[in-house]
């Protein structure tokens, strides 16, 4: 009994017992002696070759000082000109008035916009592990933390894979700050609120929750804060990596939240009542909640005229199905009810496959299974030699696959279909979980026909209406439970016509345009 | 009381849903046996008669707004003959989910899966429908929506094509001589909407509005409605003595529709595949009730749910093995609509009108809560 106890019993949690909380720093505190303080920096901090401290004389020598700071996230020309440059100079002046006090030469001697009086060391560390610079006296058993943040980024650029013929061309880049700034020249409310957070044992990144007051959910925001505070991680790489831990359903091979490049997506999402985060070092946001719908569209769907959007939304529906389900359908059809198609086809299809080795499920599977090789080789290698793989690919899957008698050319037509769509589909991760469906329904239809496919399809119905967002049915609001929402899901209605944010998300105010007659949409 | 996990207008969707099952396959052949070419206003007149039945149904749901039906008969009839009625209705839920996949399986076989074991189809049928059932009633409730509207549409499509070969001579004579048929047909008629029954199972979980019964009332008149378009086209187009001997007139109907270009060899075949869906949506919806008489009867608590859910399978599997002729299992449903009859025109009228009565009985301060009931009362 015991065996099967210690087999099937739950285990001990083995939880580790090193604090990284920055508890014990908290008892060391800066003494006036500025080279004990450095001393002690340096070994909390394991000696890091990065780490520059320069000593120098105040008063014309009366008292010494000394910055600490990280040249590789910290601006060096700013710590030059707005704490070294003006503290020589202005104590020098200072020469003969007397002894300099701490707080003149924190309000008078230094003219960096940010400035933190500190005394204990776990402040100290996390300041300058983010590009600040401490600022010690002799003397003094307190220090200054000079805000001088300064570490290099890409400008911002293109959104790379979220293109938009008509909106904006910008996306979010690695830094934070930057990306704060896009959302707010697009969101001119003083509403906005952005909360800054820290997350993570050992490295602490910072990571903003932004939504408008009064309109997104107190709940919603209230929910997604709780859920961020009770991780407890050494530090996310990413924001989706930490978003998708604290998803409804973590293993769900569907995206249950947005990640976005573009702000102006975020800026949308914002004033439908939905919330944002964004984490220092990522170029990317996650919105939250996200629904099925929400992910099938596009920017470019609001820029264009309402009935061309809603084709082209129908459009991407017909694209995901047909990511889905088509060599499913193909081989259901060709192996098990070749009747239901015209004769001629039944032909044509037959003629095609003489000669090859395979049964078509092998064939598409075969098939699939190389493009996903492709696709996954082109997005690996450089731009220069990915083009060459496309080539290489191209060939493989269609001529010399076909001449070599492997493949039926009418497979390599199912399989480029299929390909295309799955490119229509707008939100990556949606696009990758559709590739994998695939295989299940290819699978079904190869024991069971299109019955099997019918039943794949409603099994799946069943598990994404079962998903939900953050309290939010993944398939809102294509049900009878928000019909107002409908102007804005499958298809689109003109924009007059939406005055209401949508329902499913229960904003706080839910009216999003005024009921006047007035400045009616060219549509 | 638990928040309700469906609005007032997915009554519409899942009575509308619950009622059109398997019985779409064969109620043109069996009305136009019992009443020929007036078959139609049987099912009309019988439409009518659900209407009331309905009525009874809701007033019954309405008394006990946070009790579902296995519930109401334990709180009207006691531990034991509660039970009794439980144990009645249980078995009549059973059997018929367990036929109705039955039948419809065969009816693949004809159309689509000659070849395939009547047993697999059977299995992957109810493990679905179990699925969705472990998913929770709010899942089930978006499924059925979602495929509701597309099975109006496969069916109304189908009426649509099938209009050029339809000639309404052959609906001629109405009511010659035939007036007793029609009248003796009116029950059977009825019987085919027993889906409104279910009213009683999901009311408990809907948000209770003023527009309730007005949705419900939809949801019964789309099945009647539907049911004696398909008849009508079905007769214009066989005439009644083709339409009598058709196992499943509506798949043949399709088989009759003649497109100008023929991309599609075989229409019937893709047809059944959108049938599936129908007859899932019923499934589905009768496998919860089921799972709630029998949690109830024995007291199953929440949490061991899943496991009544899975213990349906084999029975489910031993119901449809038990006949394998598909006319004898067409002929053992009578045996089941009796069963149906005296639950849905017998049970619940009762049950509604005692409960109404013992109401009514009650002090003028208890007797104010149901005022506040829906406009019928006034």
């Amino acid at each position: 009994m015991n065996i099967f106890k210690r087999i099937l019993g739950k285990r001990k949690k083995n939880i580790s017992q090193i604090n990284f909380n920055n508890e014990e720093w908290v008892q060391f505190k800066l003494s006036g002696d500025i080279r004990d303080n450095i001393s002690r920096l340096c070994h909390i901090m394991n000696q890091p070759s990065d780490l520059k401290s320069r000593e120098f004389s105040l008063a014309g020598g009366s008292r010494k000082a000394a910055t600490l700071f990280i040249s590789t996230v910290a601006n060096e020309d700013m710590i030059q000109e707005h704490i070294l440059k003006p503290l020589i100079m202005e104590s020098t002046a200072a020469i003969g008035k007397g002894r300099i006090s701490f707080e003149e030469i924190k309000d008078s001697m230094i003219s960096a916009d940010k400035v933190k009086v500190v005394y204990t060391f776990d402040e100290i560390v996390m300041g300058i592990m983010s590009g600040e610079t401490l600022l010690t006296i002799q003397g003094y058993d307190k220090g200054l933390l000079i805000d001088t943040k300064g570490y290099q980024g890409r400008t911002v650029g293109e959104p790379a894979t979220e293109p938009s013929v008509k909106g904006p061309q910008e996306a979010f880049v690695e830094i934070l700050r930057i990306n704060i700034g896009l959302i707010r020249r697009r969101l001119l409310d003083p509403n906005l609120c952005i909360e800054m957070y820290k997350m993570g044992r050992r490295a602490k990144a910072d990571y903003i929750i932004v939504y408008i007051k009064g309109i997104a959910n107190g709940s919603l925001v209230d929910e997604i804060k709780n859920r961020l505070s009770k991780l407890d991680v050494d530090g996310q790489a990413t924001t989706a990596q930490m978003v998708r831990m604290i998803v409804d359903r973590p293993n769900s091979i569907f995206p249950l939240i947005q990640v976005t490049e573009r702000p102006d997506k975020v800026v949308s999402a914002l004033s439908e009542g939905r919330v944002a985060i964004l984490m220092n070092g990522n170029p990317e946001a996650v919105i939250a909640p996200t629904t099925f719908p929400i992910l099938m569209q596009s920017s470019d769907d609001y820029y264009e005229n309402w009935i061309v959007a809603s084709v082209i939304r129908m459009a991407r529906l017909v694209g995901v199905f047909i990511t889905a389900l088509l060599p499913a359908l193909y081989i259901s059809v060709t192996a098990f009810h070749p009747d239901m198609i015209p004769l001629n086809l039944v032909l044509s299809i037959t003629d095609s496959r003489t000669g090859v080795p395979f049964p078509a499920f092998v064939e598409a599977l075969l098939m699939v299974f190389t493009l996903e090789l492709l696709q996954e080789a082109g997005i690996r290698l450089p731009r220069i030699v990915g083009q060459t793989v496309s080539i290489v690919g191209g060939l493989v899957i269609g001529q010399a696959a076909v001449q070599a008698g492997i493949v039926s050319p009418i497979m390599v037509i199912v399989i480029s279909i299929t390909a295309v769509s799955s490119f229509t589909v707008p939100d990556y991760s949606l696009g990758l979980a559709l590739r994998i469906a695939r295989i299940p329904f290819i699978m079904l239809a190869v024991t069971l026909g299109i019955f099997g496919v019918a039943m794949g399809m409603i099994a799946g119905l069943i598990y994404i209406a079962s998903l939900k967002s953050f309290g939010l049915c993944y398939l809102e609001p294509i049900s009878t439970l928000y019909p107002a929402d409908w102007k804005d899901s499958l298809l689109r209605a003109p924009m007059r016509s939406m005055r209401k944010r949508p329902e499913e998300m229960q904003p706080e105010d839910p009216i999003r345009m005024s009921t006047g007659k007035g400045g009616q949409e060219n549509e | 009381m638990n928040k309700p996990k469906l609005n007032s207008m997915q009554m519409m969707t899942l009575i509308s849903a619950g009622t059109l099952g398997v019985d779409i396959l064969t109620v043109p052949r069996r009305m136009v046996e019992s009443s020929g070419q007036d078959a139609w206003i049987s099912i009309l007149l019988g439409g009518l008669l659900t209407l009331i039945f309905g009525t009874l149904a809701y007033i019954l749901a309405v008394q006990y707004p946070d009790k579902d039906f296995p519930e109401i008969l334990i709180s009207i009839g006691g531990k034991f003959f509660g039970r009794l009625m439980l144990l009645i209705v249980a078995i009549y839920v059973l059997l018929y989910l367990g036929l109705s996949i039955k039948i419809f399986v065969q009816a693949l076989l004809v159309f689509l899966l000659d070849k395939t074991p009547v047993f697999i189809l059977m299995l992957l049928m109810n493990l679905v429908a179990g699925y969705a059932v472990v998913k929770g009633l709010e899942t089930i409730g978006r499924v059925v929506d979602i495929l509701f509207p597309l099975t109006i549409f496969t069916i109304f499509f189908v009426m649509l094509l099938a209009l050029p070969q339809a000639d309404p001579i052959r609906l001629k004579p109405i009511l010659y001589n035939n007036d007793k048929n029609v009248l003796k047909s009116i029950i059977p008629a009825a019987q085919r909407f027993t889906g409104v029954g279910l009213i009683l199972y999901y009311f408990k979980h809907t948000n209770k509005s003023k527009s309730s019964f007005l949705w419900f009332l939809a949801g019964i008149c789309i099945p009647v409605f539907s049911y004696t378009a398909l008849t009508l086209i079905t007769i214009m187009v066989f005439g009644i003595k083709e339409t009598a001997i058709l196992t499943y007139p509506p798949l043949t109907l399709i088989k009759a529709i003649r497109f100008p270009i023929s991309f599609l060899e075989r229409l019937e075949s893709f047809a059944a595949v959108f049938w599936i869906g129908i007859v899932f949506n019923a499934a589905v919806l009768f496998y919860y009730s089921s799972l709630r008489n029998i949690t109830v009867f024995f007291s199953i608590p929440e949490k061991y749910e899943i496991y009544a859910i899975w213990a349906h399978l084999p029975l489910l599997m031993m119901i449809g093995q038990a006949e394998s002729n598909v006319w004898e299992v067409l002929d053992g449903t009578p045996i089941i609509r009796t069963v149906q009859f005296l639950i849905v025109l017998g049970m619940i009228p009762l049950l509604a009108g005692y409960t109404f009565l013992k109401n009514r009985r009650r002090r003028p301060g208890e007797s104010k809560k149901i005022r506040d009931l829906p406009f019928y009362y006034t």
